[in-house]
C-alpha cells in the first residue's frame, strides 16, 4: 500500500515537472533570440563539467606554449573558429549573436577557470544542444597538437590587444564578394586606382 | 491582400534603412580634420561630415593610428553609422590610405 503510495506521488511529480516544463517552453517560444535564464545556465554549466570524464579533465597541455604556436593557434582560430567566437573571443558575432545559448565570453573566468583538459575535451568532442561541432576527428584522442595550441590562444585571450585582434581580420573566411570589396578598398588606400571623386575634380580644370 | 503587400513595402524599407544605417565602408579623400569631425570628398565626389567620436578607432597600414595621422588629401575607408540624434554619420573605424596625401595641383 506504502508502495503505491509513494508511486503515485512520484508519477504526480513527474506529470507536474512535465507540465511545469512544457508550459515554460511553449510560454519562451523556440526563438535562438532569448538568453538562457540564471537557472538554465547553472545546470548545464554543472552538467557540463560532470560529463566530461575526470581523466579528460586533469589532462595537462602536452604542447610548450611559445610565439610559433600562438601564431599557429591564432591562424587556426581566426579560420575555425572566430565566425562564432569572434577573433577576441567574446562572442560579438553575427552568428554568435544569434545562436542559443549565446558562445560564452572566453576572456571571463566561465572559461578561463576551466582546466586545460576541459577546455581540449570541449573543442574535441563539442557541446550537445549548443552550437559548439566536435572538431576533434578520432574519438578519444587526446593528444591532437591542433586542439592544443587552441588552448593556448584561449588563454591568451584576456591578454588580447586589439592590435592582435586586427591582424587576424585577414585569416577570417571571406565570401568572394567581400574578398572583392577588400581588394577594391586596398587599392583605393594605397592610391592604386583614382577615386572618381578626382576624375571630377580634374574635369573642372 | 492589401495589408500583407503594406507590410512586405514596410519590411523591405526597414531593411533597406538597416543596410543604409550600417553598409559597407565609406570611402574617400579627406578635406578637412576638425576636433571631432572628418570631411571627405567621397567616390561620387560628394561631400560628407563623418563624427568622429571617442572610441572611434585610427588604422594606418593595419596598425593602430591616431587623429593626427589623418591629414588633408588622405585616402581613407571609413566604418560608420547613423547617429540618429544628431542626424550624421559616425565614425566606428578610420582606415587612413598608406598612399602619400595628395594635393591640390
Amino acid at each position: 500500500m506504502k508502495t503505491i503510495r509513494i508511486i503515485l506521488v512520484l508519477l504526480v511529480l513527474a506529470v507536474a515537472a512535465a507540465v511545469g516544463l512544457g508550459g515554460y517552453v511553449l510560454s519562451r517560444g523556440f526563438s535562438a533570440r532569448d538568453e538562457p535564464s540564471g537557472a538554465e545556465a547553472f545546470i548545464s554549466r554543472r552538467l557540463r563539467r560532470m560529463a566530461i570524464p575526470g581523466k579528460s579533465r586533469e589532462l595537462k597541455n602536452p604542447v610548450q606554449a611559445s610565439p610559433e604556436v600562438l601564431s599557429r593557434a591564432t591562424a587556426h582560430f581566426a579560420d575555425h573558429c572566430a565566425t562564432c567566437h569572434g577573433n577576441d573571443g567574446r562572442g560579438n558575432t553575427l552568428m554568435g549573436r544569434g545562436l542559443y545559448p549565446k558562445p560564452p565570453d572566453m576572456t571571463e573566468p566561465s572559461t578561463q577557470n576551466l582546466t586545460d583538459g576541459e577546455i581540449y575535451y570541449i573543442i574535441e568532442n563539442g557541446i550537445r544542444f549548443t552550437g559548439m561541432p566536435a572538431f576533434g576527428e578520432e574519438p578519444g584522442n587526446d593528444k591532437d597538437p591542433e586542439s592544443w595550441d587552441l588552448v593556448h590562444f584561449i588563454r591568451h585571450l584576456p591578454r588580447m590587444t586589439s592590435e592582435e585582434v586586427e591582424q587576424m581580420k585577414p585569416m577570417n573566411p571571406k565570401s568572394p564578394s567581400e574578398l572583392a570589396k577588400e581588394e577594391e578598398i586596398r587599392k583605393f588606400l594605397q592610391g592604386e586606382d583614382t577615386p572618381p571623386a578626382e576624375n571630377n575634380h580634374e574635369h573642372h580644370h | 491582400m492589401f495589408k500583407r503587400l503594406a507590410s512586405c513595402t514596410l519590411m523591405i524599407l526597414l531593411f533597406a534603412l538597416l543596410l543604409a544605417a550600417h553598409g559597407e565602408p565609406l570611402l574617400g579623400t579627406v578635406t578637412a580634420v576638425g576636433k571631432d569631425t572628418v570631411t571627405i570628398k567621397d567616390m561620387t565626389g560628394k561631400t560628407v561630415v563623418v563624427m568622429l567620436e571617442k572610441n572611434t578607432k585610427f588604422l594606418k597600414d593595419k596598425k593602430a593610428a591616431t587623429i593626427a595621422d589623418l591629414k588633408v588629401g588622405s585616402r581613407v575607408s571609413i566604418d560608420a553609422h547613423m547617429d540618429e540624434k544628431m542626424k550624421m554619420q559616425s565614425a566606428e573605424e578610420v582606415e587612413i590610405g598608406s598612399a602619400a596625401p595628395e594635393t591640390k595641383k
